[in-house]
């Protein structure tokens, strides 16, 4: 595939409940995945083949390609940027707002991602769900994600022994 | 609350999927606001997943990987499956990689380290729970969750000045000159011309090295030589710089300075990962270098200053010398020759330090003289201290100068005074160490002092040394204060 198709070419994606959605290559290339399967495959500009997805339903893929499309000309990060110093704060305030939805589709966004391998949008999705547990007691943890507690008193115990030292 | 209409429910879910659909969009859109709001609570709630728990553990390892220490404590206590994700090793040494603290599990491990007996503890009671976590057999903590733990607490005992005095080391009869210490090493030398070799854990004195027929005033130990696992190096006022097998105590050669010099200050560098070389100054204000290899040949005779040499500091293939001759001179060491004499209005040098691309001197009219490492031109003089400059050091932080004047002074690399400290020290200011973002200080009144230099404030006096200090020494666990009174005696102050 030439870099002429990947900025203006298209493809075809079907979800898991069976609908297509047709995206332009410059905004799903942000998917490895797919990137690797176009060129892998060899899939020629408005071919007619469709991708499936058996693991994303269309609501969130309609939701992931949103996000393609408005990162597709973010410079990339690099692969050995993993020795920056972690910020949780600095999820830019378009994603924030993006990112506004319920835990179920949060959950299924960052399986998503996972899956489709795109890093900025695991990163930014795993951020926030960090965001959701930081500086919360662990019964406020338990309600936020609605979490039974199934530790006996003695392992309680013991487990607040072992993190006494991080209260002081 | 009243009692739900069964019938309804019932009725209600014997409609097929699509009509309870729009069966429900009905009921809500004639809803009241209140109404809604109690279906948005409701449904809130019953959307709330546990997502850390349901996702790959790759996945999960991500989110938490973005958490803290403090957060990740007590997501732990959650439940079982959170704390097991919590409790990963990899998101432990994650957290003490960001912290710098992967030196901790590696190079000497706080793990085996074993705190020595103290005489006297500063540690509050509430602060001993470790000791209590770590005896406890049942709680099972990864190891790099724990090395965490007890680099926290180590940097917290700094912080708070939670220390213990061990038992001092006594052994030297008259006056102790010098001290060195290296991975559980303490070398020092006294002017009964007595050198002795003690386990800065046990503290025990172990062994004896033997030749000195004069007061002993320099000693260097060194790690990992070509020569020798372990050296200990010595300088004599009989006129020979001595080189030691420190793991057996026999002496390896003795270097004669050939004419009268008393050996009074001496070190060993490690050159080119396989040329080795001592250096010795001697009281005829002479520099001299040996090449440490098989026959340990003076290779260089350097003289120069012209009155005493008040400090030798080594760095790579640069000797640096400060001199009561008002000069500082830069020493090539493996070619042997006087790169430069960087000279003052005419007070001498007292002090010198290099690093960070600086070499500082501390002259004795107060002023602290800083030229560049490479070019070796005067960047800036920074005054303040009235009278002599006793002592200079730094670190990325900041240079901290001590003198006369009992005062403690931090300036910035680019000459700024960014700190004037009275009233800590009483009497000179005879000695500053410089640690990552820690500085210590001490001199004539006993006390020994803790700055934080990125902070720039006193972090805590601690110890109140029996007799003066004249030198400290210190790594990341302890201090180790020398006191030149008779008999000499060195006092390990633990931080862990």
């Amino acid at each position: 595939m030439t870099e002429a198709t990947l900025t203006s070419g298209q493809i075809k994606l079907e979800s898991s409940d069976g609908e297509t959605v047709t995206v332009p290559l410059n905004v799903i290339k942000l998917s490895a995945t797919i990137k690797t399967m176009i060129e892998d495959l060899g899939i020629e500009e408005d071919n007619d083949d469709v991708v499936p997805l058996p693991n994303v339903t269309h609501v969130i893929l309609n939701k992931v390609i949103f996000w393609c499309d408005h990162h597709k000309d973010d410079i990339q990060p690099s692969e050995d940027d993993d020795n920056k110093e972690k910020r949780v704060d600095d999820i830019d305030p378009w994603d924030k707002e993006f990112l506004k939805v319920d835990q179920g589709t949060l959950f299924e966004l960052i399986q998503a991602a996972n899956y489709l391998d795109i890093k900025g949008l695991l990163d930014v999705t795993c951020k926030t769900v960090a965001n959701m547990i930081r500086g919360k007691t662990p019964e406020e943890i338990r309600k936020t994600f609605n979490i039974k507690n199934d530790f006996t008193p003695e392992e309680e115990e013991q487990i607040r022994k072992e993190n006494a030292w991080c209260e002081e | 609350m009243s009692i739900p209409d069964n019938h309804l429910i019932e009725n209600y879910f014997s409609l097929p999927i699509t009509s309870q659909q729009s069966t429900i969009t009905e009921i809500i859109t004639k809803s009241s606001y209140k109404q809604i709001q109690h279906i948005y609570y409701l449904a809130n709630n019953l959307l709330s997943i546990d997502i850390v728990s349901k996702l790959s553990n790759t996945d999960a390892l991500h989110i938490l990987s973005y958490l803290d220490a403090q957060s990740l404590c007590r997501a732990s206590k959650v439940n079982r499956k959170w704390h097991d994700l919590a409790t990963n090793d990899s998101l432990w040494y994650l957290l003490c990689r960001e912290e710098d603290w992967l030196k901790y599990g590696m190079e000497y491990s706080l793990i085996n380290s074993i705190p020595s007996t103290p005489i006297s503890s500063h540690i509050p009671p509430h602060a001993t729970y470790l000791i209590e976590l770590m005896q406890n057999k049942n709680i099972q903590i990864s190891k790099w969750k724990e090395i965490y733990i007890r680099a926290h607490l180590l940097n917290r005992n700094w912080r708070c000045g939670y220390y213990s005095v061990l038992p001092p080391l006594k052994g030297h009869t008259r006056r102790v000159n010098a001290f060195d210490c290296q991975d559980g090493v303490i070398l020092s030398a006294a002017d009964d011309s007595s050198v002795l070799l003690w386990d800065s854990n046990t503290l025990e004195c172990k062994l004896k090295l033997e030749g000195h027929s004069d007061s002993v005033n320099c000693v260097k130990l060194v790690e990992g030589s070509r020569f020798d696992s372990r050296l200990a190096l010595t300088g004599c006022s009989d006129g020979f710089v001595r080189l030691f097998n420190a793991i057996n105590g026999n002496l390896l050669k003795a270097l004669s300075s050939q004419v009268t010099g008393v050996a009074d200050n001496c070190s060993i560098e490690l050159l080119d990962s396989n040329r080795e070389y001592i250096v010795g100054v001697g009281d005829d204000f002479c520099v001299r270098i040996w090449e440490l290899f098989e026959d340990c040949e003076l290779i260089h005779f350097l003289p120069g200053h012209k009155d005493e040499i008040q400090q030798l500091i080594l760095s790579g293939n640069i000797a640096i010398t400060c001199s009561w001759d008002t000069t500082m001179r830069i020493w090539n060491v493996s070619k042997g020759f006087n790169m430069q004499t960087l000279s003052t209005a005419g007070d001498p040098i007292m002090c010198c330090d290099i690093g960070e691309g600086l070499i500082l001197g501390g002259g004795g009219d107060g002023h602290v003289r800083v030229w560049h490492a490479n070019t070796l031109k005067h960047l800036f003089t920074m005054s303040g201290h009235d009278g002599e400059v006793y002592c200079i050091g730094l670190n990325s932080d900041v240079i901290v100068s001590g003198g006369a004047d009992s005062t403690v002074r931090m300036y910035s690399h680019s000459g700024v005074e960014v700190g004037v400290f009275h009233g800590v020290h009483i009497g000179i200011v005879r000695c500053v160490k410089m640690q990552t973002h820690r500085a210590i200080t001490s001199g004539d009144r006993k006390v020994v002092a803790i700055w934080d230099t990125n902070a720039k404030y006193l972090l805590n006096v601690v110890h109140r040394n029996p007799t003066l200090v004249f030198d400290i020494w210190c790594d990341d666990t302890k201090i180790i204060t020398g006191s030149p009174d008779s008999p000499g005696i060195l006092t390990v102050i633990a931080f862990w």
